[in-house]
């Protein structure tokens, strides 16, 4: 292990990358709670790797879609992975739910870390679209009303919900376009904007971006004095004279 | 490293007016590129020809047909007793061509008249079926309902339902587009 270490490093210099992420200095006091960022970002490479693995045998036309579910189900171990993909879904957008409660709970989205906290805010609405576009997919009776009735809601918006509606589907109608277009959505565009979120968002928790605990402010630590929810901003003492001190 | 002087006394060095051409010219090739891609992937939405006032109609996902079709004779259809047919029409959907099964509601009013609905609900286009029991129309999304007529019962659809307009040739009817009318 060693040998290829040193052998890599003196090539790529990979050790200070590797170490100056996973040795970084977290503060003492944080536990569990801070374990949501990395599961969440675990279920999106399985559903990245399983979505690769799904691609290979799906067909986004209203004629071959549900045919070919049934056909991936069908093949050895098609059902396991369109399972996996399935549930970890829906797993990911609680657990990314739960990552964003904690770090709001905890005050973390306040300085320094307001850059972080609005690029995940951006990875949330991203795997939201994730979950809205890979829903149709299976084009059986449940993904096809649910888009019906999805794509209506934001057509029911005042002024651009017009143009919302036929952007979605494509024309004015739900059918070979509106599939075409949702496929292309969530295996091309989104998958791109993930990338480059996931990049600045993780760029952006090196040392001293992790907050601890709000409710027992570590005075070692002025980031999490600064960041503690239960210490409001204070501006100086009163000062009734007047004078300048 | 400082930037120094352009030989004619000038502020712009070499390093600054590479970089500045660089930037321009960079930005100039993302614009090109960006203008018919963005352009093709947004196209359904600044084509729109769905106004706030006509989702009346872009509610139902019905797939449309320019046709005229036949639906059965007026002597078929018992009077005040809604129908559920579907009907082969020649459809449009993007790319594809064919001929498709479109599922109708047909109450005849009268013994002449015969009324042809759209069988979503024109709230947000959950499919509505005929329920004997409640003499309504009844949506299963968020509980919708519709008389024979097509008016709102009651829930949250905001107009009547979608109708077809009819034609009726020696006792033949038949149906063309949506009636854009609902208010």
């Amino acid at each position: 292990m060693g040998r290829i270490r040193s052998w890599l490093d003196e090539r790529l210099d990979v050790s200070p990358l590797v170490s100056g992420f996973l040795d970084r200095k977290v503060p003492g006091n944080i536990g569990w709670f801070q374990t949501l960022g990395s599961a969440t970002l675990f279920l999106l490479i399985v559903q990245i790797v399983t979505g690769i693995a799904l691609s290979m045998s799906y067909v986004p036309s209203p004629d071959h879609a549900y045919d070919s579910i049934l056909y991936i189900d069908q093949t050895p171990f098609g059902g396991a992975v369109r399972g996996i993909h399935h549930w970890s879904a829906g797993l990911l957008v609680l657990l990314i739910g739960l990552h964003t409660l904690r770090v709001f709970v905890w005050g973390a989205h306040r300085y320094p870390r307001e850059l972080t906290w609005v690029v995940g805010a951006g990875l949330f609405f991203v795997v939201l679209g994730f979950a809205f576009t890979g829903y149709l997919l299976p084009w059986d009776q449940k993904a096809y009303w649910a888009t019906v009735v999805g794509t209506n809601i934001a057509g029911s918006a005042p002024i651009v919900g017009g143009a919302m509606l036929e952007l979605l589907r494509g024309g004015q109608q739900l059918g070979a376009v509106t599939l075409a277009r949702f496929y292309g959505i969530h295996v091309w565009v989104l998958p791109a904007i993930l990338f480059l979120l996931v990049g600045i968002h993780m760029f952006a928790s090196r040392p001293r971006h992790v907050a601890s605990r709000w409710w027992t402010p570590s005075p070692a630590s002025p980031v999490a004095r600064h960041t503690s929810a239960n210490t409001p901003p204070r501006s100086r003492p009163a000062n009734p004279s007047g004078r300048r001190l | 490293m400082t930037d120094q002087q352009a030989p004619d006394g000038s502020d712009l060095s070499r390093r600054r007016f590479i970089v500045r051409t660089m930037v321009v010219l960079g930005g100039a090739i993302a614009a090109l590129l960006a203008i018919p891609v963005v352009g093709f992937a947004t196209a359904p939405g600044w084509q729109a020809k769905t106004t706030p006032k006509l989702l009346s109609t872009t509610v139902a996902p019905t797939l449309r047909s320019n046709d005229w079709t036949s639906i059965g004779r007026v002597v078929d259809f018992e009077v005040g007793v809604p129908k559920y047919l579907e009907v082969e029409r020649n459809i449009v959907d993007g790319w594809v061509t064919e001929i498709a099964p479109i599922g109708i509601q047909v109450v005849r009013s009268t013994d002449t008249d015969v009324v042809v609905f759209d069988p979503h609900c024109t709230h947000l286009g959950c499919p509505l079926a005929w329920s004997t029991g409640a003499e309504a129309f009844v949506c299963p999304c968020h509980g919708g309902s519709f008389k024979s007529t097509g008016e709102v019962v009651s829930g949250p659809p905001p107009r009547p339902m979608l109708r077809y307009e009819t034609r009726t040739e020696g006792g033949e009817v038949l149906i063309g587009t949506f009636i854009a009318d609902a208010v």
